[in-house]
């Protein structure tokens, strides 16, 4: 059910998915390792009971800001973001293929997943 | 113990899981929270969120590979997600509102936990195929082809209301415990919804990583999420799923499924004591 067209825009969606995952990684570590380099020999946190992170590493503006300045779990949230990011990529491209195809139907099955993603994004911020 | 020495064990910890969860088809995500929990002395809210993104991670990396190769149906994928994305919200609601309390959520996960080692363990009989096209999914063009010994097989879809319910279930148990739903989704799709078994598989992967994601974003702002966890266990997840996933090829998965059915079980049966007997919430 698949034009050529469309092929190519999936075998895009194949490496945006790796890429995406490996991006995320790569920050992941790089924020990992800071943070070891600077904590890794103190005393383990103890999390026995849960009590929420800090702004600047739950609000992504605080977790831009604290990344830009090389804070090593900033870093960290940051890749986690990157990580978050990529399925939300991929459901735009999605949209795209279905724009494309003129499928007003599938578009708007697409929109809505869209929109419920960013609901859920936006809520959890709203709601501090 | 040093920071460094804990991390590292989380690593090697995670490794393991992504490495099991990928032979034996599992996940890692339902291996993620009770070891987090139980292993590491971790409160739940932590390894839930911890769990999520991981999930997203090993997903993701799967997902690539099997768009190429034409057996998942992305209008599928797009109409369930639109119940999967929504049922993750209302989970991750369900837990950021503490709405649920956590020994009530242990208890909620040992059993999701022995239902979805039971599911793998069933062997994966193929479902008679439709013969005939169902209304509501022609009408929804849900119907596919996918690729055949002898060119392109079409197949039908049914139940679709069915279906669309179960998915948000499993959305919401994604969004709930952490984990990707895979089990409960393929089986939606193979035995209810009568799709092919190998495209409900490569399309539930395929829509696990969106599921997560929807749940994660919520996590993530609310503060579930702590950095000094997250990057041990997504790394570890990551490369051992990537590496269980080529042992695939090559190990005889028999002795191992056997052996991480009983290492479930015998989590399972932990998560839900500890809901049990545990006092706060």
């Amino acid at each position: 059910m698949s034009n050529p067209q469309d092929h190519s825009l999936e075998q895009i969606l194949g490496y945006l998915l790796r890429g995406g995952v490996l991006l995320s990684a790569f920050i992941l570590l790089l924020g990992g390792t800071i943070y070891l380099w600077r904590h890794g020999r103190e005393p383990v946190i103890d999390r026995h009971l849960f009590s929420p992170e800090p702004p600047e590493y739950s609000y992504p503006l605080e977790i831009l800001r604290a990344a830009n300045e090389f804070q090593g779990r900033a870093l960290v949230q940051l890749g986690l973001l990157f990580l978050i990011a990529t399925p939300v990529m991929r459901v735009v491209i999605t949209l795209i293929i279905f724009a494309r195809r003129k499928n007003l139907i599938y578009t708007l099955f697409t929109l809505i997943v869209l929109v419920v993603l960013c609901v859920g994004f936006f809520a959890g911020i709203v709601g501090h | 113990m040093s920071v460094l020495v804990f991390t590292l064990l989380v690593m090697v910890g995670s490794f393991f899981a992504g490495f099991l969860g990928a032979l034996t088809g599992l996940g890692g995500g339902v291996v993620i929270v009770p070891m987090m929990v139980i292993l590491f002395g971790v409160d739940m809210p932590y390894a839930i969120g911890v769990s999520l993104v991981s999930v997203i991670a090993t997903s993701s990396g799967a997902a690539a590979s099997y768009v190429r190769e034409g057996y998942s149906n992305i209008r599928i994928a797009m109409f369930l997600e639109i119940a999967t994305t929504t049922g993750g919200l209302v989970g991750a609601a369900l837990v950021a509102l503490k709405i649920i309390p956590m020994n009530a959520l242990s208890i909620i996960f040992g059993i999701v936990l022995l239902i979805s080692a039971y599911l793998a363990s069933r062997p994966k009989g193929q479902q008679q195929l439709a013969e005939e096209p169902d209304k509501l999914a022609t009408w929804l063009k849900l119907d596919g082809e996918m690729p055949g010994a002898q060119g392109p097989k079409p197949y039908h879809v049914r139940n679709v209301p069915t279906g669309f319910s179960l998915m948000f279930v499993a959305g919401m148990l994604s969004g709930l415990l952490g984990i990707g739903s895979g089990a409960l989704k393929v089986l939606a799709m193979d035995q209810i919804m009568r799709i092919p078994f190998k495209v409900s598989t490569t399309t539930s992967n395929f829509m696990i990583g969106v599921t997560a994601a929807a749940s994660a974003g919520v996590y993530l702002s609310r503060g579930y999420i702590d950095p000094g966890l997250a990057f041990p266990v997504v790394l570890g997840v990551l490369i051992g799923s990537m590496l269980g996933a080529r042992a695939l090829l090559v190990v005889q998965t028999r002795i191992l499924r056997v052996v991480f059915s009983v290492v479930i079980f015998v989590l399972a049966i932990q998560m839900i004591w500890k809901g049990l007997m545990s006092g706060h919430s």
